[in-house]
C-alpha cells in the first residue's frame, strides 16, 4: 500500500514530538520533514509531491493561515493550533480538519481518516485530474494529457492504452479507475474494454462506433446508454 | 451669615470628597479591566508541552506541572491584589521564563540575573511578566534561528531596576481579537495609575534588538 507523504510545520519542539509520534504510529502516513517555519516547508513543497500538511497557525515570519493563501495548489491541510478563533477561517481555506492543542491520538486518527477519504476520491495514485487535463503515469513519466485530445481508452490485459491526437500511452490502471477519473460529460463506456471520447464520435453503424479513425465495438450492456445519450443531444 | 458660610464650606468639602471617591472607584474599575487579560494560548500551549512530555514519560513533567499550577494561581488569584510581595512576583517571573524556555527551540539563549534585597518589598503584579510576554512573542517566537532574551533585575533600597533585551524577530501578527495578551499600552496605563511620578519607562528599538528599561520606586 502506498503511503501518503506529509510534513509537519510547527515551531515548538515538544509539539513537533507529539505529531511525530502519532504519524509514525499511523501505517498510511510517511513523514517527509519537520519544518520550524513555513518558508522551510515551501522549499520542500517545490521539490516533492506532498499530500498532507500538519500546520500550526502561530509561526515565526509567516502565519499558517497566510502561508496557505500563498500556495496555488496547496496539499490537504490539517491545522494544529491552540487558537480556536481561526477555525472558521481555516475551514474557509478548505482545511480538512482543525485540531485544538492538546489533542488525543483518537482525534488525530479521525482527522487523518478524513484526509485519506479525500485522497481516495477522485484523485489517486497514477492519476491526478484537474479541470481540462489529467496526469497519467507511463514509462516512469507523468504525462500531462489534455482531455480534449483523448480519442479512446482500450483495456489490454492489466494495462490501459490511451490514444490521443499525438500519442499512445500504456498506463498501469484498471478500467474501473479510469472510468471514475474521467468526467462523464466528456467520456462514455461503450464496451467492457473501451471508453471513448464523446466529442470524437464520427458515426454509429450497427454494433460499431467510429471514433476518429478507429472503429470500436459496442458492447450489448453499453449500447442502450450510448444511444440514450445521443438521443438527449438531439 | 457665618452659618451660611460654614454651611457652604461643608458642601464644598463634601463635594470634593465625593469627587475623590468617584475618581478612586473609576481607577479601581479601570485597573481591574486592565488586569483581566492574559493570553489564554499560553496556557493551552503549555498544556500541549505537558502532554508531549507525558507521552514520553519525561522526567521534567512533575516539575512543569507544579510551575504551571503556581502560575495559574498567580493569574487567577494573587494578581487580584494591587500590590503583592516582590519575592512572589519574581518567583512567578522565573517560572514563566522556565515554561517558555521549555516550549522554545535550542537556539534560544536566555539569561536571567536577579540581584539585591528582594524580601520585604511590594510590587504591582503582572507588570514585569507583561514585558516578558512581549519579549517572547516578538523575539523567540519571531524567528526559527538564533534568538535571545536577557533579563536583569536589580533592587537597591526601594528602587527596582528592570532591563529586558530581546532580538527583533519577524512576526506575522494573527488577529486574535481580544486575546492579544496584556500588551505594552496596557502596562503603561497601569504604571500611570499605580506609580504616578514614581516610574521611568524607556523602550528602545535598536537595529537588532528591543530594550526595555523600567525604574520603579517601590
Amino acid at each position: 500500500m502506498s503511503r501518503y507523504k506529509c510534513i509537519i510545520i510547527e515551531d515548538e519542539p515538544l509539539a513537533q514530538n507529539i505529531l511525530k509520534k502519532y504519524i509514525s504510529d499511523h501505517p498510511s502516513l510517511e513523514l517527509v520533514a519537520i519544518c520550524a517555519d513555513a518558508l522551510e516547508a515551501q522549499a520542500i513543497l517545490t521539490q516533492q509531491n506532498i499530500q498532507l500538511l500538519f500546520l500550526d497557525i502561530n509561526l515565526p515570519k509567516l502565519s499558517g493561515i497566510n502561508f496557505i493563501k500563498t500556495l496555488i495548489h496547496p496539499p490537504l491541510v490539517i491545522f494544529t493550533t491552540a487558537y480556536p478563533e481561526f477555525a472558521v477561517e481555516g475551514f474557509e481555506l478548505n482545511a480538512v480538519d482543525y485540531l485544538l492543542k492538546p489533542f488525543s491520538f483518537e482525534r488525530f486518527l479521525k482527522a487523518v481518516n478524513k484526509v485519506i477519504e479525500k485522497l481516495n476520491t477522485p484523485v489517486q495514485n497514477n492519476i491526478a485530474f484537474s479541470n481540462s487535463f489529467i496526469f497519467l503515469k507511463a514509462d516512469k513519466k507523468n504525462h500531462k494529457i489534455d482531455l480534449e485530445s483523448i480519442h479512446y481508452i482500450e483495456a489490454i490485459g492489466d494495462y490501459m492504452k490511451v490514444v490521443t491526437d499525438t500519442v499512445q500511452l500504456i498506463v498501469n490502471e484498471t478500467m474501473k479507475k479510469m472510468q471514475e477519473e474521467l468526467p462523464v460529460s466528456l467520456f462514455i463506456r461503450v464496451h467492457k474494454s473501451f471508453i471513448i471520447s464523446r466529442s470524437k464520435i464520427r458515426f454509429i453503424e450497427g454494433n460499431y462506433v467510429q471514433v476518429a479513425d478507429k472503429s470500436i465495438p459496442i458492447g450489448a450492456t453499453y449500447r442502450n446508454e450510448l444511444l440514450l445519450s445521443i438521443e438527449k443531444k438531439n | 451669615m457665618l452659618l451660611k458660610l460654614s454651611k457652604s464650606w461643608f458642601l464644598v468639602s463634601w463635594l470634593q470628597k465625593e469627587l475623590l471617591e468617584k475618581e478612586k472607584q473609576k481607577t479601581v474599575v479601570e485597573l481591574k479591566a486592565l488586569k483581566a487579560q492574559i493570553n489564554p494560548h499560553f496556557f493551552f500551549n503549555t498544556l500541549n508541552s505537558i502532554y508531549s512530555m507525558a507521552l514520553d514519560k519525561d522526567d521534567r513533567l512533575p516539575g512543569t506541572v507544579l510551575q504551571l499550577s503556581d502560575l495559574m494561581r498567580y493569574f487567577l488569584y494573587v494578581s487580584r491584589d494591587n500590590f503583592i510581595p516582590l519575592e512572589k512576583d519574581l518567583t512567578v517571573v522565573k517560572e514563566y521564563i522556565a515554561l517558555q524556555k521549555l516550549r522554545s527551540n535550542a537556539q534560544l539563549d536566555i539569561e536571567t540575573k536577579i540581584s539585591g534585597e528582594i524580601s520585604d518589598q511590594q510590587i504591582a503584579p503582572l507588570l514585569l511578566i507583561t514585558f516578558l510576554e512581549n519579549a517572547f512573542k516578538h523575539g523567540a517566537k519571531g524567528s526559527s534561528g538564533n534568538t535571545f532574551i536577557k533579563l536583569d533585575i536589580k533592587v537597591e533600597k526601594n528602587k527596582l531596576n528592570f532591563t529586558l533585551e530581546n532580538n527583533k524577530g519577524i512576526i506575522d501578527e494573527v488577529n486574535t481579537g481580544d486575546h492579544n495578551g496584556l500588551g505594552l499600552e496596557n502596562v503603561k496605563r497601569q504604571l500611570e495609575l499605580l506609580y504616578p511620578g514614581k516610574h521611568l519607562l524607556n523602550i528602545k528599538v535598536e537595529q537588532d534588538r528591543f530594550v526595555v528599561a523600567l525604574q520603579l520606586s517601590l
